[in-house]
């Protein structure tokens, strides 16, 4: 400190804010957010070496232009969203939850599972049942699987951490590269009888159950046949959980006991909140909304990878603590995010290759740096004073 | 607050500096006439750093450059996922009337592209299911690269002669090294027309074969090689997109012949040739198609005759004298159809010739046999479907270990 002090004309110190009025706040996180749309320009145009308004209107195209891309854009803000919703009691918490990801995998992983067995059961494949009929009794079974997996993949850090107070940050995490193993071994290993198999190459499961005649079930419908209106379901699902989790965190017993745990556990049992309950409670509803929303990706996508949730855990975890907790925050900063980062694929250069998910990851980071960067300008105040004469 | 504002008012300067630097660039592009009015998509699963990915960029580009293309897209880094189907079908919504993929796992979304737009072709390079989907708009493709392979052998089993005449190892020692990703039909076929290769020239080769269970892995491809050389391999060859193998053999001296484009920038004095296919022949053939509204072939295969299979740049400092001449003839015999790759004379499973061979044509998760490839004499690879089926464990060539993913 006293070394970069020496180097400017000036003295920084660094003075922690008492309180800050709420439209400062705001006006230092949009300052925050338009620096960084700023900076994502300007290396977009060293990089493009485009006009800006070109870059910006593909943008536009590549997330908003047709039907089809509306309702893929939505759905990628209805999943980025839900992950955010699903880690947000958890943070609110303070429980430093991030095994998102691989709550959602897992999630997906059974949602699949159930999917997988039931094409190549009988019933599954009796031309005479109806698809409607067949989807009646998938979807809840896939539900069902999906939330209990996801569920006992946030019980277990909770159980552990409540009972011999382990590191929750550390198990979540290893959590993650077990579901993420599981969803590979599942799609490489040939050592199973063929019935159990789920990929015929290996590397690569395809749509599933693209080879037996119950193609297609377990998969949300499309309505009207208009392409994109299979993410309608999801979107829709998302919706309802934001409001939904809205008014379980602002107003129910439970949101209340959660708030008070996250000030301080200790506070919280000298009022009589069981900390250990609330814990294993909360992470257990966090991890069953994660598959949850994992039912919901394997539902309208019909397929899985070991990255079908691409970093997406990861992102909600910043998603949720930059919008303050709030899931009406939470709407916007999702489709900020899938905006700049779809947004950016549809970038093509001058060559013909377009940018990519690389490029537009970098877009994204940079946003999420300062508006998380920014709290430091919420939480702390600058002072710049002149030198005192030099020393000697 | 002033500086932040002095911030933004800099950063404004700057794009619109940028903004007003960049407009000549975009006329360029319009003012260049088109001579084949169609729009084509490219849909990639790595970008160029990756050896694979960018031997079918390359080959994109020079073939809309050659038929005057202008129109076409290129998306790299797609999954082979639900995102592959919705590029896809993006690319289609975007007047697209040619879309191509270049992975395997890219396959099932393509179809279901395809099914959506009948209008619409979708080429898929390397895939297996188009013989059996009997859609009139999806297509695979792939090269009959065991030829090259088999020309590149002949250029190992001249070296592997050479060091035998030159006294550096005695006959029963030409044990060759092969890396290998995954134990595939596609790596199979590889290595066996390799090694069949060597053997036509040097009786007395063997071959030792190692899987590392990634298309991209340098440190693994790097240790296989190293294995097998501390087994006793005297020449090295891979099928992996890295240089780890070719790295590995220059810092132990040992001559290795190389995939998918030359390596003698990590090889000068161990790199003897390589084989590759260029797609740009087929991408080439697929648009002209589409644009004059004529069938596309549901396997496309492209032979030595068409330019597909290619040998890039034999290193004469490393490779045996009269390799060029070896090979040329060898070449010509099997443009000429005089010669087999997998003559089942030149072979054996078992200790036995092979008379019939039912092979997995069809795709299914139990790998079902279904087509007999056994007649005239050979082993009809490539032509009941482009990609690879030849998955024989024939004699002479040993497996270290295998490897399924």
């Amino acid at each position: 400190m006293k070394k970069i002090g020496n180097l400017l004309p000036f003295e920084i110190h660094i003075a922690k804010r008492s309180g800050i009025p709420t439209w400062k706040a705001w006006m230092i996180r949009g300052a925050a957010i338009l620096i960084a749309l700023l900076l994502c320009a300007v290396i977009t145009i060293i990089i493009t070496k485009m006009n800006p308004v070109t870059v910006l209107e593909s943008m536009f195209n590549g997330t908003f232009s047709v039907a089809r891309k509306r309702w893929i854009t939505l759905y990628r803000v209805a999943i980025l969203l839900g992950i955010s919703l699903a880690v947000t009691p958890a943070f609110k918490m303070r429980f430093w939850n991030i095994g998102a990801e691989g709550q959602v995998l897992i999630g997906a992983f059974a949602a699949a599972a159930c999917m997988f067995y039931a094409g190549r059961m009988p019933f599954f494949n009796d031309p005479t049942v109806s698809m409607t009929v067949k989807n009646l009794v998938l979807f809840p079974c896939m539900l069902i699987a999906a939330i209990g997996a996801g569920a006992l993949w946030g019980f277990l850090p909770a159980f552990f951490k409540s009972r011999w107070n382990t590191n929750e940050t550390l198990f979540t995490l290893m959590m993650n590269y077990i579901a993420l193993q599981i969803v590979k071994f599942m799609i490489a290993f040939r050592g199973f009888p063929e019935r159990y198999l789920w990929s015929a190459n290996g590397t690569s499961v395809g749509n599933i159950n693209s080879g037996f005649q119950s193609f297609g079930i377990g998969t949300f419908p499309k309505f009207g046949d208009k392409p994109g209106t299979q993410y309608l379901i999801p979107i829709a699902a998302v919706g309802l959980l934001t409001v939904v989790l809205f008014l379980y965190l602002r107003f129910s017993k439970h949101g209340y006991e959660i708030s008070v745990v996250g000030e301080s556990e200790r506070t919280a049992s000298y009022a009589g909140i069981k900390v250990n309950r609330v814990i294993v409670r909360t992470m257990i509803l966090s991890g069953a909304l994660c598959g949850l929303i994992g039912f919901l990706i394997v539902g309208a996508e019909g397929t899985i990878s070991h990255d079908v949730v691409d970093g997406r855990g990861y992102t909600a975890v910043m998603v949720s603590w930059m919008s303050q907790f709030n899931p009406i925050g939470m709407v916007f900063s999702s489709l900020l995010l899938v905006f700049m980062q779809f947004g950016a694929k549809e970038v093509a250069m001058p060559d013909g290759v377009s940018l990519d998910k690389n490029f537009a990851n970098m877009l994204m980071s940079i946003i999420l740096f300062f508006i998380i960067g920014c709290e430091f300008f919420i939480n702390y105040k600058l002072h710049y004073s002149r030198h005192p004469k030099k020393e000697e | 607050m002033k500086k932040i504002l002095a911030i933004i008012l800099c950063l404004l300067v700057v794009s619109v500096l940028f903004a007003c630097g960049s407009k000549p660039a975009d006329n360029q592009g319009e003012q260049q006439s088109e001579k084949l009015d169609i729009k084509v998509g490219f849909i990639c699963l790595h970008d160029e750093n990756s050896t694979y990915d960018l031997n079918f960029i390359n080959a994109a580009k020079a073939a809309c450059e050659k038929l005057g293309i202008t129109d076409y897209v290129i998306k790299t880094n797609i999954p082979e996922g639900k995102e592959c189907y919705e590029t896809a079908a993006d690319m289609a919504d975007s007047g697209c009337k040619v879309i191509f993929a270049d992975s395997f796992g890219h396959e099932d979304f393509m179809i279901q592209a395809a099914k959506e737009f009948p209008d619409v072709q979708f080429c898929h390079s390397t895939g297996t299911k188009a013989h059996t989907e009997k859609l009139a708009n999806y297509h695979n493709a792939f090269a009959a690269i065991y030829e090259g392979r088999y020309l590149a052998g002949i250029a190992a089993g001249m070296k592997l002669n050479e060091m035998i005449a030159n006294g550096k190892i005695t006959a029963d020692q030409a044990k060759i090294g092969y890396v290998g990703a995954f134990t595939y039909a596609e790596v199979v076929s590889g290595y066996t027309s390799f090694f069949l290769g060597a053997r036509s020239v040097c009786p007395s080769a063997t071959m030792e074969v190692t899987f590392t269970g990634s298309w991209y892995d340098e440190v693994a491809e790097k240790e296989g090689a190293v294995k097998l050389i501390n087994n006793g391999c005297v020449l090295i060859s891979q099928h992996a997109d890295s240089m780890g193998a070719p790295s590995a053999c220059e810092s132990a001296g040992v001559p290795n012949v190389s995939y998918n484009g030359s390596t003698i920038s990590v090889g000068p004095n161990t790199y003897i040739i390589s084989s590759r296919i260029n797609w740009e022949p087929y991408y080439e053939y697929a648009i002209k198609a589409a644009a004059a509204g004529e069938a596309i072939d549901t396997d496309w295969t492209g032979t030595i005759a068409t330019g597909s299979v290619e040998l890039t740049d034999l290193n004469t400092n490393v490779a045996a004298d009269g390799t060029q001449a070896a090979i040329d003839a060898a070449k010509a015999a099997l443009v000429a159809g005089e010669l087999h790759v997998f003559s089942t004379d030149t072979f054996t499973v078992n200790g036995e010739k092979l008379e019939s061979y039912l092979a997995d044509v069809d795709t299914d998760t139990a790998f079902t046999p279904d087509t007999e490839v056994i007649k005239d004499g050979y082993f009809h690879e490539s032509e009941f479907r482009s990609a690879p089926y030849f998955d024989l464990q024939i004699d002479g060539i040993t497996l270290l270990n295998v490897n399924f993913g």
